[in-house]
C-alpha cells in the first residue's frame, strides 16, 4: 500500500542489522529447541531442519551469510546429536550426513544469491522509478513554462509543419489546437523570400537572433515579428536536424508606437522650427518701424528739443527712452532665435579667446562700473561653435557686471576645471544672487527677478542657456543671495588626446 | 544741439572730401528719408542718391560706369530685403562685372543675421551693419561706410581712405 503512494520507497523489506541478527538468533534458538523433542520421533533425520535457520540467515545476510551458516551447521548438528546421546560426529561426517550437510549447505547459498540479487534489482528499479518521475517533473515544468508563455513558442520540422506550439502562438497565428497539424509554416510568411533566408541562416549558425519577419496571420493582418530559434539534433551519430524550436516576439505594436513617437516629435520640431521662424520675422519686421520711430524721434530729440515746450519735450523724450528699451528688447528676441536657428559647428574654441572677446565687447559696461576682472590665466580650450560660445560668455560676463548693487565694486573671477573629458568654466561675482526658489525661474525667458532694481528684458540667460544646450553642454548656478552667484558652463574638452593618454598610462 | 551735430560733420570732413556720392539702395521711404537726413546734415557735399529695388541700382550704376572715373570716390549703401530681386543679387551682378571691382556696397539691414552676413562678405561686401534705431549712431556707420569708398583716379586719393572710427 505504502509502495504505491511512494514509488521511491523499495518494495523490499531491508531490515536493520540488530533485527537481523535477533531473526537469525530466533531462527538457531527454535531449531535448537525443536531438535530434541522432535528425535525422539524422527531420528536423526531431524538434522535436515537445520535448512531451517541456515535459509534464514541466507536470506537476511544474503549469498555469504547462507554459506557461512550452513558451514556452521554441521558441527552444531554433530553436536546436538551428541547430546540425544547418538554418536553425532560420525553420523554428520559419514554416508548420508554428508550429503545433507552439503545440500543445507547448498541451499543457503542459493536463497542467498536469490536475496542478493533481488536486493540489486531493488535498487536499480528504486532508482529507476526515481529517474522517471525526475524526467515527468522536468517535463510537466517545461511543459508549463511553455505553455503559459505570453512570447509565441513553437516546434516545427524541417518539412515546414507545426509540431507543437504554446497557447500563445495558437492566438497569433489564430487556429485552434486541433488544427496545429495542418498549419503550413511557409503560408504564415508574407514574402516566401523570407522563409528562405531563415532556413538559410539558421543552417549556417544553428540559430537565428531576433531575426525580422513579417507574419500574415490568419485575419490577414501582417504582423512585424521578430524569431529567435534554434535547430535540435536527433540522438544517432548522423546528427540530423529534427526540429526547429523558436519563440516569436510581435513588435508590431512597439513598431507603431516607436513611428508614432518619431511623427510626433518631427511635427513638434516642425512647430519649434515654424515658431523661430516666426519669432525672427516679426522681431525683423518689428525693428523695421523701430528704425524709423527712434530714427526720426532722436533726430527730433538732438536737432529741435530747444524749439520745443517743455512738455512736448518730456513726451518726446518718454519716446526716445521707450524706442531705446524696446531696441534692446527687440535686439535681445533676435538674439535668442539666432542662437535658435543657427546652424552649430563644432570646433575647437579657446575659452581664453571668447573671455578677451566678450571683455572687450563689454569694456564700457566694465570701466563704467569699475569692476575688477580676474581671469585665470591657463584657461582650456573647448569643443564649441564659435558664435553661441560668444553669445553665452558674452551674456554671462554682462550679468556679471550688471547685477551688483550700485555701492558695491563688482568683482568677477573667470577659471576653469577640467572634469574627466570636460571643462567647466565658471564666473564668479559679487552681485545680488539668486535665492534657491527663484533658481528654477532664472533660466526662463522675459523672467526678471529683481526688475524694480535692475534695468533688463530676461532673456540674458535664456540665451545663454539656450547657446550651451545647443553646443550640447550644460549650464548652471550656485548662489549666495546678497553676495554673489558662480555660473557655470560645461563644454566637451578639446583635449580628448590628452585623456586618453592618461588612461593609457593608468592601464 | 544742433552746434554739436556740426561740429560732428567738421571732423569726419576730412574723410568726407574724398567721397563725392553714396547711392542709397533702399526700398522703406521712411529709412530713406531717415538717412537723407543723416547725409545731408552730418556728410555735407556728399551726393546722395537712391534706388527703390535691385535692377534701377544697377542700371544706376551701369548708367554712371558710362562715364570714366564715374565709380571712383563712391559707396554703395544696400537694404537686404528688397522688392524683386534682393540685395544679394545686386552683389552677385557687381561681382559679376569685373569693370566695376572697386565699387564698394556694404550692406545696411534692419536685423543682422549671420547666415546673411556671412554670406554677403562672400559676395564681396565690404561692410555689414545693422541700421540703428537713434539717428547719432548713424554717423559712426556712415563714417564707416564712406572710408571704403574707392579711391579711383580722380584727383584727391593717393594717401588712401582715411581709418574708420570703428
Amino acid at each position: 500500500m505504502i509502495e504505491r503512494r511512494n514509488p521511491f520507497r523499495s518494495s523490499l523489506v531491508i531490515l536493520p542489522m540488530w533485527r537481523r541478527w535477533l531473526f537469525a538468533a530466533l531462527a538457531f534458538l527454535s531449531h535448537v529447541l525443536a531438535f530434541i523433542p522432535l528425535m525422539g520421533q524422527a531420528g536423526v533425520g531431524v538434522s535436515a531442519l537445520a535448512i531451517f535457520p541456515v535459509s534464514v540467515f541466507g536470506w537476511l545476510f544474503g549469498a555469504g551469510g547462507g554459506l557461512v551458516a550452513g558451514i556452521l551447521s554441521v558441527p552444531v548438528n554433530a553436536f546436538l546429536l551428541n547430546l540425544a546421546g547418538e554418536p553425532g560426529w560420525q553420523i554428520v561426517l559419514g554416508g548420508a550426513g554428508v550429503e545433507g550437510s552439503a545440500l543445507v549447505l547448498v541451499v543457503g547459498s542459493v536463497i542467498g544469491l536469490f536475496r542478493d540479487f533481488a536486493v540489486r534489482l531493488d535498487s536499480h528499479l528504486t532508482e529507476w522509478r526515481r529517474a522517471e518521475r525526475g524526467l515527468r517533473d522536468a517535463e510537466d515544468r517545461y511543459r508549463i513554462l511553455f505553455q503559459r508563455s505570453r512570447d509565441p513558442m513553437y516546434v516545427s520540422s524541417p518539412e515546414g509543419r507545426l509540431i507543437d506550439a504554446n497557447d500563445a502562438l495558437l492566438r497569433l497565428v489564430g487556429v485552434g489546437r486541433d488544427q496545429l497539424e495542418s498549419v503550413q509554416v511557409a503560408d504564415l510568411y508574407e514574402d516566401p523570400a523570407d522563409r528562405d533566408r531563415f532556413q538559410e541562416q539558421i543552417a549556417r549558425a544553428g540559430f537565428v537572433q531576433d531575426f525580422p519577419v513579417r507574419l500574415k496571420l490568419s485575419d490577414g493582418i501582417v504582423r512585424e515579428c521578430l524569431i529567435t530559434a534554434s535547430e535540435r539534433y536527433g540522438q544517432g551519430p548522423a546528427r540530423r536536424v529534427v526540429e526547429y524550436q523558436g519563440s516569436i516576439r510581435n513588435v508590431s505594436e512597439s513598431r507603431t508606437l516607436h513611428s508614432l513617437a518619431e511623427r510626433r516629435t518631427h511635427q513638434l520640431q516642425e512647430v519649434v522650427r515654424e515658431l523661430e521662424t516666426f519669432t525672427y520675422s516679426v522681431s525683423h519686421d518689428l525693428r523695421t518701424h523701430l528704425v524709423t520711430i527712434g530714427g526720426f524721434a532722436s533726430i527730433l530729440w538732438s536737432e529741435y528739443r530747444d524749439d520745443l515746450d517743455p512738455k512736448a519735450r518730456g513726451f518726446l523724450e518718454r519716446i526716445v527712452t521707450a524706442s531705446g528699451r524696446m531696441d534692446v528688447f527687440v535686439q535681445d528676441l533676435l538674439n535668442y532665435s539666432r542662437v535658435s536657428r543657427a546652424e552649430v559647428r563644432k570646433e575647437r574654441v579657446e575659452l581664453k579667446t571668447v573671455v578677451q572677446t566678450a571683455l572687450g565687447v563689454l569694456a564700457p559696461a566694465i570701466s563704467a562700473r569699475n569692476a575688477i576682472v580676474e581671469v585665470a590665466p591657463d584657461l582650456p580650450a573647448v569643443e564649441a561653435d564659435a558664435t553661441l560660445i560668444d553669445r553665452a560668455i558674452e551674456n554671462l560676463l554682462s550679468n556679471a557686471v550688471k547685477f551688483v548693487p550700485a555701492d558695491r565694486t563688482p568683482e568677477i573671477r573667470i577659471d576653469a576645471d577640467v572634469e574627466e573629458r570636460r571643462v567647466r568654466l565658471k564666473i564668479r561675482d559679487n552681485g545680488i544672487g539668486i535665492s534657491a526658489e527663484t533658481v528654477q525661474r532664472a533660466f526662463r525667458p522675459f523672467e526678471r527677478l529683481d526688475p524694480a532694481n535692475f534695468s533688463g528684458t530676461g532673456v540674458g540667460l535664456t540665451i545663454v542657456e539656450r547657446a550651451v544646450e545647443r553646443m550640447g553642454g550644460e549650464v548652471g548656478v550656485r548662489s549666495e543671495p546678497g553676495r554673489g552667484s558662480t555660473f557655470w558652463i560645461l563644454l566637451p574638452s578639446a583635449e580628448p588626446e590628452e585623456f586618453n593618454r592618461l588612461e593609457e598610462g593608468e592601464a | 544741439m544742433r552746434a554739436g551735430g556740426s561740429a560732428r560733420a567738421d571732423a569726419s570732413a576730412e574723410r568726407v572730401r574724398i567721397v563725392n556720392w553714396v547711392l542709397l539702395v533702399e526700398d522703406d521711404l521712411d529709412h530713406r528719408l531717415l538717412i537723407r537726413e543723416v547725409v545731408s546734415r552730418m556728410f555735407s557735399g556728399v551726393e546722395l542718391h537712391e534706388a527703390g529695388d535691385a535692377a534701377s541700382a544697377i542700371a544706376w550704376v551701369r548708367d554712371r560706369a558710362k562715364v570714366k572715373g564715374g565709380l571712383a570716390h563712391g559707396v554703395v549703401v544696400l537694404d537686404l530685403g528688397l522688392p524683386g530681386p534682393s540685395g544679394f543679387h545686386f552683389l552677385e551682378w557687381v561681382r559679376e562685372h569685373d569693370v566695376l571691382d572697386p565699387l564698394p556696397v556694404v550692406v545696411l539691414t534692419a536685423s543682422e543675421n549671420p547666415m546673411d552676413a556671412e554670406h554677403a562678405f562672400h559676395l564681396g561686401a565690404k561692410g555689414y551693419f545693422q541700421k540703428p534705431a537713434d539717428f547719432r549712431a548713424y554717423i559712426a556707420i556712415f563714417e564707416r561706410a564712406l572710408s571704403l569708398a574707392a579711391p579711383g583716379d580722380g584727383p584727391p586719393s593717393s594717401d588712401g581712405p582715411a581709418p574708420g572710427t570703428g
